[in-house]
């Protein structure tokens, strides 16, 4: 998905995340009745996520529910460490400090990164809430 | 899926053990106050259970966005709907609409279960078994299994936590070892090179005990 792709989402009003993908694991969830031993289990992946969605660097947990896959070994995460990826939230909760979203069938998509995320055209005035050290003295 | 709600298939599937089970729906003509509903359901569950002393079910309230709340029944014997219609109206009920259902598709009414509860039903049990001479499974009777709560049942025995206390704390603890858990490609429930946690030092498991809880 290219920055433009990713803007016109936004713009539509899709609910994102876009954040550095850590690593996955997908996992058998479910639960399992004491008394007579049956299970409603499905198999779910987990991604973490590291992105600033509370202005703090911070890992995210997104859940995804694979429908049609028996065995949690069948998942495949074909993604990059380090690399980001929005992810198209169907719902997520922000509880005590920690994001966990949830997302449909549509799994992680990668983002194309032609020049740098943090990258200012040259001759550009710094942001705002940050500090030059050359203009504000030190100590005095 | 919520532990009640895993609860509800569970003993929905023993109510449906020889396939032959009855979906009822209660609603009144008028629009009542979810107290009010509450009370005529009571009454109107007394007044069945008086008629069929051998009926067994499952009853799940639904407050439906124009038509208020409502009661989902399901039976696993018949009962003439008639007679019941008449008790119904005795207990100040509306309509009743009943259907067989296949066994398989009581998990319908799960579905009411997944919505988000309403500031008015807190802490109310929105399915509720009846009736006597049957085991319904209770939510204390199941146990959730995923990668979460193995870590957390790991740590409980680590930390040998008991009762209730310092719920946000651990459940902090608990996702910060699911993070790294995932992140360093850990065994799930152990430390680095298959430890137990118990034989990790702090370090190794980034861990700081902290006295705060995050206030938001």
């Amino acid at each position: 998905m290219t920055r433009d792709e990713l803007l016109q989402h936004i713009l539509r009003g899709r609910l994102l995340l876009v954040g550095e993908f850590r690593g996955a694991h997908a996992e058998s969830a479910g639960y399992v009745d004491q008394r007579t031993g049956e299970a409603v289990s499905y198999v779910r992946a987990i991604y973490l996520v590291e992105c600033a969605c509370r202005g703090i660097l911070d890992r995210a947990i997104i859940r995804q529910k694979r429908l049609g896959v028996e065995e949690p070994e069948q998942v495949k995460f074909p993604y990059e460490k380090g690399k980001l990826y929005a992810f198209f939230l169907e719902g997520f909760k922000l509880e005590r400090g920690h994001f966990s979203g949830w997302i449909g069938d549509r799994g992680p998509e990668p983002i194309e990164t032609g020049e740098e995320v943090d990258g200012a055209p040259s001759g550009a005035p710094p942001p705002l809430n940050l500090v030059s050290s050359q203009t504000t003295p030190q100590s005095v | 899926m919520t532990k009640s709600k895993a609860a509800f298939l569970f003993a929905s599937r023993t109510l449906g053990k020889d396939n032959r089970l009855f979906m009822w729906t209660f609603t009144f003509k008028d629009l009542l106050s979810v107290k009010d509903t509450r009370k005529k359901w009571n009454y109107l569950l007394t007044l069945l259970l008086r008629a069929w002393p051998m009926l067994q079910g499952l009853r799940v309230f639904e407050l439906h966005e124009e038509h208020g709340l409502h009661v989902h029944l399901v039976t696993n014997s018949f009962i003439d709907v008639n007679r019941a219609r008449v008790l119904a109206e005795k207990a100040g009920w509306g309509r009743i609409h009943v259907k067989r259902i296949p066994a398989e598709r009581v998990s319908y009414l799960a579905k009411y279960l997944s919505k988000e509860r309403v500031e008015c039903l807190k802490r109310w049990r929105l399915w509720a078994a009846f009736g006597a001479g049957w085991n319904p499974t209770k939510v204390k009777d199941v146990i959730s299994d995923s990668v979460f709560s193995r870590i957390y049942r790991a740590c409980k025995e680590w930390q040998a936590w008991t009762g209730k206390g310092r719920f946000f704390e651990r459940m902090a603890l608990v996702r910060m070892l699911l993070i790294k858990t995932i992140e360093e490609g850990w065994e799930i429930g152990f430390g680095p090179c298959g430890k137990p946690y118990w034989m990790c030092c702090d370090e190794e498991l980034e861990w700081r005990h902290c006295d705060f809880e995050a206030p938001f």
